[in-house]
């Protein structure tokens, strides 16, 4: 297993949907640039420079941001409940530890998910009128916005939620310059296409619903917009795009290509990773996943099995029983995730290790 | 002799005449396509649930607006809290919607450019494996419009409309897992057909009611849209700008060719009559009565824009069939030269019309008293509507057999009047060649500006299908269509009232008839020598040859 621990810069604006900022419920009040505006954005932790910048521009949008954040994390952690990594956080900055560092599907996926969140959450919101800072899309700033949207209307507040999102999110990437074909490149470019991919999957599962209003109603003339979808529609369309998720590499021109040639190119809203995916069941600390032998040590107390067994020899059986033991050993589940974040491995190692007893 | 001015006209000047009028036709295109911004365009909004004040549960006052912006704004209620606590509890919810949405931090206001609004719900539900609801479900809404004006207190809302109305909701679900939305139908909701105020506000409550099953079964309703349709202030604007124009152009054309007309000695043609009902009808659909929609409160103009367009298809339609049927070059005497012999084909155009009259008076008309109301919404209405509108469509193509079959007959005598062509003088067979071919002209004209209206239309709902979000149009195809069908009508009309005026080049030798050769034959065929265009002269003259 090759675990990169070389440090990338966390894109962890995540984080203010993770955590409580009482300074966010009064930040929609706020419209312009003050001093207020200023301190708001200091205090939420997890902010890049660019993204602080943007935070003091369109500080009344940062209560959505925050939604949109929770609304990723939330439904990654619905969409992986199941499965070795379960999308765990942790209550710092970085929201979901080091596991991001590496760049991995699940990586890609959490990009992903939570640039949709934001787009998501930022569409809403303007929908709402709640957030009356929101563009009119056609251009960003319109020279007279009222003349403009009585000559032709304002555009689609989805796709005024998607440059925002791309503005906001897409920054922290940008802001630094990498050396071309480095890995450093190559990684702020897999986190673009993702977030890219997020985006999308949102405009891609919205709806478009017309109505006819012509003469006597006829469909001489009509109109259309596009209608939301819901949120777990979404994350279960990414949680496609994760599965079917294309490796690839940085070439030295700077690009992205495909490491296995014979699988089909990625489009704009498939995900992309570079490295495989650690396996969760193995202890690694610098990344923070318990792995097996650390299950192992919180399970002596409950059970006797011998490690080394356990690790090598029942490991494709540790696949098949995930889902069954996650429902039956609840109680035990129930206590351990008190203590640690990733519990429902250890129901799993339980069952597992029953098995092992058993055979 | 004297004739109109088409065959009159000399090859040279038709080409000349016909391509400023090209010219013309592509301009009004272009104005659509470059200038004008779409025809309407749309707010979504999010409905904002406000909890309701209510004293032991009683109604308060009809004044009692709740809206989510500006100083008094309502209390927000928590929906996912609530439906899990008090979900019997539906008269506690008010969904308010406050239009214009504020953008770029600024409150728009409603212009009264905008001319109309029209509001779509759309119903959030959500799937739950143990709540699945029926396909079609009624949804019972108590729904109140109010209105305020720039300057008026943030709270000084005024009723404009209230109304408790039933609509069908029409839901599937493809994938039915928990957590989706059910794939529910659009609710059209209201029609305001003047957009006269700055501001307006609609509060929805869904009233539940075990006994009387009122909004049972509709699941758990996370939230609802409204889309809020309006023309754009820009369109109208070159809308309005194009029947300025057309409108002194076409009154003045009108005026012209009716003295012309009245000049003769002899009393107008049939056909003249009805190029004169043409011209009045484009110019009733010319004259721009948009603009007295800025100072007075018009909500007739969506009804009085159907009945205008209505009036001019009907004559233009019926006098196609009148075009045709006087050049069929049959002699039949008297009854030829008035609307009576073409009753039965007229009465098709007259009951399409009529139809469609009567379904949009039950619509639009019923719609002035009330803009929540709908006649698709009870099967009766629907059965009712779909009746007048199958009816006009069976009219519709009845009156295309019909001019079909007169056009298949004008062009089956033309071609047999050509074979006697030959034996004619050789001044002469020019003469009639040059008609013919006129004749021919202005069908493939006709022909081109209807097809091209069709070709249009459905190039527009295509374009329309495949609407993208992203893409940027430098060319507005739907404005671009309605301008460009807009303009080809108002100079195919011109053209035929300037080409279809009698000649004048002649005028003075007209009252001398008998005075050259040729003439002689038409004064003794025809039993009043000025009474018809000579292109039907020539017809049956042709005939006896």
């Amino acid at each position: 297993m090759s675990i990169h621990s070389l440090y990338f810069p966390l894109d962890r604006f995540r984080n203010i949907g993770l955590q409580h900022f009482p300074q966010l419920e009064t930040a929609q009040m706020i419209e312009t640039y003050d001093v207020a505006a200023s301190s708001i954005c200091h205090g939420l932790k997890g902010l890049s420079q660019g993204q602080g910048k943007l935070c003091q521009l369109s500080v009344d949008h940062m209560p959505s941001v925050a939604k949109g954040a929770k609304f990723g994390i939330l439904e990654c952690q619905h969409q992986f409940h199941d499965r070795r990594w379960n999308c765990s956080t942790i209550s710092d900055e970085s929201v979901f530890g080091p596991m991001l560092r590496i760049a991995s599907r699940e990586t890609a996926f959490v990009h992903a998910i939570s640039a949709a969140g934001v787009v998501y959450s930022i569409s809403r919101s303007c929908r709402d009128g709640q957030l009356s800072s929101c563009g009119c899309s056609r251009s960003s700033r319109p020279r007279d916005l009222k003349r403009d949207w009585i000559w032709g209307g304002c555009g689609d507040n989805l796709e005024y939620g998607y440059k925002f999102t791309q503005a906001f999110v897409d920054v922290k990437e940008r802001e630094r310059s990498f050396k071309r074909g480095s890995r450093e490149q190559g990684r702020s470019l897999m986190n673009l296409h993702n977030n890219e991919a997020g985006r999308r999957a949102v405009i891609k599962r919205s709806k478009v619903t017309c109505k006819c209003h012509g003469v006597s109603g006829s469909c001489s003339l009509i109109t259309c917009w596009q209608q939301l979808a819901s949120f777990r529609e979404i994350g279960d369309f990414l949680l496609d795009k994760y599965d079917g998720a294309t490796e690839v590499r940085v070439n030295r021109r700077g690009r992205l290509s495909m490491r296995d040639p014979r699988f089909s190119l990625p489009t704009a809203n498939d995900l992309v990773y570079l490295d495989e995916s650690p396996n969760y069941c193995l202890p690694n600390e610098t990344l923070g996943s318990l792995g097996k032998t650390s299950l192992f040590k919180i399970l002596k107390g409950h059970s006797k099995v011998h490690t080394g067994e356990f690790a090598t020899e029942h490991h494709p059986v540790w696949m098949d029983v995930i889902f069954f033991v996650a429902v039956e050993d609840t109680t035990r589940k129930k206590q351990q995730l008190e203590n640690d974040a990733s519990a429902n491995f250890i129901g799993v190692a339980t069952l597992n290790a029953k098995l092992v007893l058993k055979a | 002799m004297q004739g109109t001015i088409i065959e009159n006209l000399s090859g040279r000047k038709l080409s000349v005449l016909v391509i400023l009028l090209v010219i013309a036709q592509i301009v009004c295109f272009l104005i659509g396509g470059l200038i004008a911004p779409t025809p309407a365009s749309s707010q979504n909004i999010l409905g904002t649930p406000c909890e309701d004040i209510r004293i032991n549960g009683s109604e308060p006052g009809g004044k009692k607006w709740f809206y989510s912006r500006g100083k008094g704004k309502c209390i927000h209620v928590d929906m996912n809290r609530f439906s899990f606590d008090s979900h019997h509890q539906a008269y506690q919810v008010v969904y308010t919607f406050q239009m214009p949405v504020p953008r770029n931090s600024m409150q728009l206001d409603y212009s009264r450019w905008q001319q109309n609004l029209i509001g779509v719900l759309q119903v959030d539900i959500v799937y739950h494996s143990q709540i699945e609801i029926a396909p079609r479900t009624k949804i019972t809404l108590d729904a109140r419009l109010a209105y305020r004006n720039k300057g008026d207190p943030d709270d000084a809302w005024k009723p404009y409309a209230a109304s408790v109305v039933e609509r069908i909701l029409d839901c599937s679900i493809d994938d039915a897992m928990e957590q989706y939305n059910y794939n529910c139908s659009v609710v059209p909701l209201f029609e305001l057909g003047s957009l006269f105020h700055d501001y307006y506000l609609l509060n929805i409550r869904l009233p539940a009611d075990t006994d009387r099953n009122i909004n049972q079964g509709l699941g758990h309703i996370t939230d609802l849209w409204l889309t809020a349709i309006n023309q754009n202030g820009g369109f109208t604007k070159v809308w309005v700008s194009l029947k300025t124009i057309y409108f002194p152009i076409v009154l003045c054309v009108l005026i012209w060719y009716w003295r012309r007309v009245h000049m003769l000695s002899r009393s107008p043609a049939l056909l003249e009559y009805l190029l004169l009902a043409l011209g009045i009808a484009l110019s009733f659909l010319n004259l721009p009565l948009e603009y007295l929609t800025l100072a007075y409160d018009m909500p007739f103009m969506l009804l009085l824009g159907d009945i205008r367009q209505g009036v001019f298809y009907a004559i233009l339609l019926s006098f196609w069939l009148v075009f045709a049927g006087e050049h069929l070059m049959i002699q039949e005497g008297e009854q030829r030269n008035s609307l009576k012999c073409y009753w039965r084909h007229l009465s098709a155009v007259g009951i399409g019309c009529l139809s469609l009259f009567v379904f949009d008076m039950c619509e639009r008309g019923v719609q002035l008293r009330n803009p929540f109301y709908s006649i698709w919404v009870t099967d009766l209405g629907t059965k009712f509507a779909l009746s007048f509108i199958i009816l006009a469509g069976v009219s519709a193509g009845v009156y295309l057999i019909f001019l079909a079959y007169m056009i298949w007959k004008v062009f089956m005598n033309i071609s047999a009047k050509r074979a006697a062509l030959p034996s004619m003088s050789s001044a002469r067979r020019l003469h009639y060649e040059g008609v013919i071919y006129r004749f021919k002209f202005l069908m493939i004209a006709t022909l081109l500006c209807a097809s091209l209206t069709v070709v249009g239309f459905i190039l527009g709902q295509v374009a329309e299908g495949q609407w993208k979000w992203d893409e940027e149009l430098h060319l507005e195809m739907t404005s671009a269509f309605f301008t460009g069908v807009y303009g080809m009508w108002n100079i195919y009309i011109i053209a035929l009232l300037c080409l279809y005026a009698p000649s004048h080049k002649q005028w003075p030798i007209e009252p001398s008839e008998n005075s050259i050769s040729e003439e002689i034959e038409f004064s003794r065929l025809s039993t009043d020598p000025n009474e018809m265009l000579s292109l039907t002269a020539f017809a049956r003259k042709a005939a006896v040859e």
